[in-house]
């Protein structure tokens, strides 16, 4: 069997050196590619052929003809099985779609296992012949058996072929995968189409000799296979993902229990999030295990669940707690049916952290709660409505007690209903924002108001798929509005009746008073008597002082009441108004110099009766409070514009204010010293007229050196 | 005397002011400022009403000057003035002055902007006011 002798080098050069060559490949295959089935598959492939060619070398070199079929015996099954592995390679290349059936594999490779069992216990005949130039080669003779085995071998290859012809020819997107599954189709359909040719067809239909090239061609497909799948990039990372790393990888708890209630299996993140290190043994767990602190109720739960899931073969949704060591964390547990065999093997269970949403939940859930808005869902194509709980209590009701559509109907007036369908519907036609009123009858009989408020969703299609919005109890809100509103008109009743009663008593309080003038002015007149005139001129004074008084309370009502009224005012004009007033109220003509200064060509804008106020306080003041040692007493009323801020300015070189009462002489009634001679209004009235402008008024002053009286207005 | 030698500047001068003071005061100052000669004095505005109704025809009995008070019982200054309106024979020979204590801004405009009063004269009444008119 080891006698070789040589005498047909081309045959045997024709099969080692592409063995050599395959061997080379499967070395690369198993240092370069990927370590997933379809390169397993492709490996054995690649080592079957190696093996036939290996086969084929000792074969043509052996002296005789038995030795030839011991070195055939050994390495039979790698000829024999190149068929079903090529198909089961293709199968897998072209993903077509046989996973989870046992059957394949069968049908595949059964077959092999009987042929060579025939082949190898010789129960028919397979002589060899020696050919010239190949030396000695496999000759299949007529045998019924040989024939369905070599067109079996065949016909496994012819199918792979097809499969990956067909699935090269529906790559339409991708040409790259394209181009690669030409290669594995060209690759595969050389030996196949030569191996049949001279192989199975011209021996087993022609009888002719067959050419015994097959196991050299087979270096093609390895080859080609090589060049596509390095080259083309064979592998997407989505091929080495294995199911395994995807569980997981995934943030989601997965687990499986067999039926006896032992945990099989629990993801990495179910590990971390639970707290078990990987070397845990977790199949001493149990489901109870996990779910220790379930109440009695719980467990009953998981254990309909659980009926439900291997019985009815259900996937079940439930919200259950895990103890983990960080707490307990809210999941949604979903459990699967795990089938094989037709039978339920154990259940596969995902549970998904949801303490941060049943966190927020509860959030606008207090949120709602507190500010009486509920929110409600419309999904316009399956007509369901969703409540919040808050929604319910609006209407009297308990969360979840009937449905919202019925308590809807139940509680709001009929009429209410039409004007609400009929908001609806225009929100339907033109896409815009709902926003309506409507009243409730409560469960208790009680009646509420609602202010109702939403947004409508369109689908690709502008199609309106939802109406979502809230709904807000404003009764409470409805109730302030009434009362705002009457006391409102109660205060503007009386406002507009304070406001007559102040005209009347000012003017039949100052009618006497000019009455008393009159005379007073005529009595001065017909009379030369020098005491009497004194007496009178004092009489004049306490008149003047009850009027300023009187015109005081006057301005100070009028300016508490009436609206702000802006309009141009003659700066230079007013001031001389005021100040010739001032001569008619009979001081005397005023020995105080009055000087008036306008900042360019700025106009002022403001409220003509309070600035008067202002100016008429500030400028008596001046002049009432002027220092009479001095030679050139004078009051000086300037206005500045400063950006979008006037600034009137009334300076004097009067008697002065002490530092220590600037903080008091705009208080009501405060009268500095015995000098002040008025009510202790004037100041207190200015101040509150400048307020009511929005502007500010400041003092600077000092006793003996005079006072600066500064107004800031807004300008516009 | 010096008022003697001043012109009379109206015929006849109308007083309506519910107040006694105030029509002695201005009955005072008319006569001492030779205003006029004669002077008729009315309490109420419906007084005034009826006499210039009642002497409508008689051209010597009608005022020339009004002095009108604006505070008024039962018919006020303003109300007056919207009679007066009726009464257009009168227009162009007499002149309305309205004469009060109001300080009220109001008051002031109504009577700025009422077409037939002249002016407006707060009171009271002296020398320098009536020389005016």
């Amino acid at each position: 069997m080891f006698n070789f002798n040589f005498q047909y080098p081309f045959g045997f050069f024709s099969v080692f050196l592409p063995a050599l060559f395959n061997l080379g490949i499967l070395v690369y295959i198993f240092l370069f590619l990927p370590k997933i089935r379809v390169t397993n598959i492709f490996a054995l492939v690649t080592v079957a052929c190696t093996l036939w060619q290996l086969n084929d070398c000792v074969q043509r070199v052996s002296v005789t003809e038995s030795a030839a079929d011991a070195w055939d015996s050994i390495f039979s099954a790698a000829w024999l099985f190149i068929g079903p592995l090529c198909l089961h390679f293709s199968l897998l290349y072209t993903r077509a779609k046989i996973q989870h059936s046992r059957l394949y594999t069968y049908l595949i490779y059964a077959p092999g296992f009987i042929f060579l069992t025939l082949y190898q216990g010789h129960f028919y005949d397979h002589p060899f012949k020696k050919m010239a130039i190949w030396g000695w080669t496999n000759f299949h003779n007529d045998s019924i058996i040989d024939i369905i085995q070599i067109y079996w071998v065949s016909l496994s290859v012819v199918g792979a072929l097809i499969l990956l012809f067909v699935h090269t020819f529906k790559i339409q997107n991708d040409k790259l995968l394209k181009r690669q599954s030409f290669f594995i189709t060209i690759g595969i359909a050389i030996p196949t189409v030569a191996g049949t040719v001279t192989q199975v067809i011209m021996p087993t239909v022609f009888h002719h000799d067959p050419i015994p090239v097959t196991s050299t061609f087979m270096t093609f497909l390895s080859v080609a296979t090589v060049i596509a799948l390095k080259k083309y990039n064979l592998f997407t990372v989505s091929d080495l993902i294995s199911n395994r790393a995807l569980i997981d990888s995934i943030p989601i708890i997965v687990f499986s229990v067999s039926t006896d209630k032992r945990i099989t299996y629990i993801n990495r993140f179910g590990k971390q999030k639970l707290g078990l290190s990987r070397k845990d043994h977790i199949t001493l767990l149990k489901m109870d295990n996990l779910f220790y602190h379930a109440t009695e109720e719980e467990i009953q739960g998981f254990d309909e669940m659980w009926r439900r899931v291997t019985e009815e073969r259900k996937i079940e949704n439930r919200e259950s707690v895990l103890m983990t060591p960080v707490g307990k964390i809210n999941i949604i547990l979903s459990s699967n049916p795990i089938v094989n065999n037709n039978k339920v093997q154990g259940i596969l269970f995902t549970a998904r952290d949801i303490t941060e949403l049943k966190r927020t939940n509860q959030l606008l859930e207090e949120a709602q709660h507190i500010s009486h808005i509920g929110s409600w869902d419309w999904d316009t194509e399956t007509t369901t409505v969703r409540w919040s709980n808050e929604m319910y209590r609006i209407y009297g009701y308990k969360p979840g007690e009937l449905s919202p559509l019925e308590i809807f109907l139940k509680h709001v007036p009929a009429t209410e209903q039409e004007k609400i369908k009929k908001v609806m519907d225009t929100a339907r036609n033109d896409y815009g924002p709902v926003s309506y009123y409507h009243s409730i009858v409560r469960k208790d009989g009680t009646v509420v108001e609602v202010h109702a408020q939403g947004k409508v969703t369109l689908n690709e299609r502008n199609e309106v798929i939802r109406i979502n919005g809230t709904t807000q109890d404003v009764t409470e809100l409805r109730h302030k509005e009434e009362m705002l509103r009457r006391q409102n008109e109660e205060l503007q009743k009386i406002n507009s009746e304070l406001d007559k009663f102040v005209y009347s008593v000012s003017h039949d309080l100052r009618a006497p008073l000019t009455s008393m003038l009159g005379i007073i002015e005529i009595s001065e007149e017909e009379t030369a008597e020098p005491s009497l005139r004194e007496q009178l001129l004092l009489l004049r004074k306490s008149i003047y002082k009850l009027d300023k008084f009187i015109l005081n309370i006057l301005d100070y009502s009028r300016n508490a009441r009436q609206d702000i009224n802006k309009e141009e005012i003659d700066f230079r004009q007013m001031v001389a108004d005021i100040v010739k007033g001032m001569d008619v109220a009979g001081n005397g003509a005023p020995k105080v110099d009055i000087r008036i200064g306008v900042d360019g060509n700025h106009r002022l804008y403001s409220d003509k009766n309070r600035i008067s106020i202002v100016l008429n306080n500030l400028i008596s003041n001046g002049i009432r409070y002027c220092d009479t040692r001095s030679n050139q007493p004078f009051v000086e009323v300037n206005l500045h514009f400063r950006g979008k801020e006037a600034c009137i300015v009334v300076k004097d070189n009067g008697i002065g204010i002490d530092k220590g009462m600037h903080d008091r002489i705009f208080e009501m009634f405060y009268r500095g010293s015995e000098k002040s001679t008025g009510s202790g209004l004037g100041l207190y009235i200015a101040k509150e007229a400048v307020n009511r402008l929005n502007g500010r008024i400041t003092v600077q002053s000092e006793r003996d050196k005079g006072s600066i009286f500064s107004v800031y207005l807004p300008n516009n | 005397m010096q008022e003697n030698l001043q012109q009379r500047r109206y015929r006849l001068v109308m007083i309506i002011d519910d107040t006694d003071t105030d029509r002695f005061i201005a009955e005072h100052y008319v006569k001492k400022c030779a205003l006029s000669e004669r002077v008729i004095s009315k309490a109420s505005a419906i007084d005034a009403l009826h006499y210039l109704t009642d002497n409508l025809n008689l051209a010597s009995e009608l005022p020339d000057l009004i002095l009108l008070d604006i505070r008024l019982p039962g018919m006020d200054g303003f109300e007056f003035l919207q009679e007066y309106e009726k009464l257009p024979s009168l227009h162009d020979k007499c002149t309305v002055v309205m004469l009060s204590s109001s300080m009220d801004p109001r008051d002031l405009d109504r009577a700025k902007t009422n077409p037939f009063v002249k002016s407006f004269i707060s009171k009271p009444l002296n020398r320098e006011k009536v020389e005016v008119l």
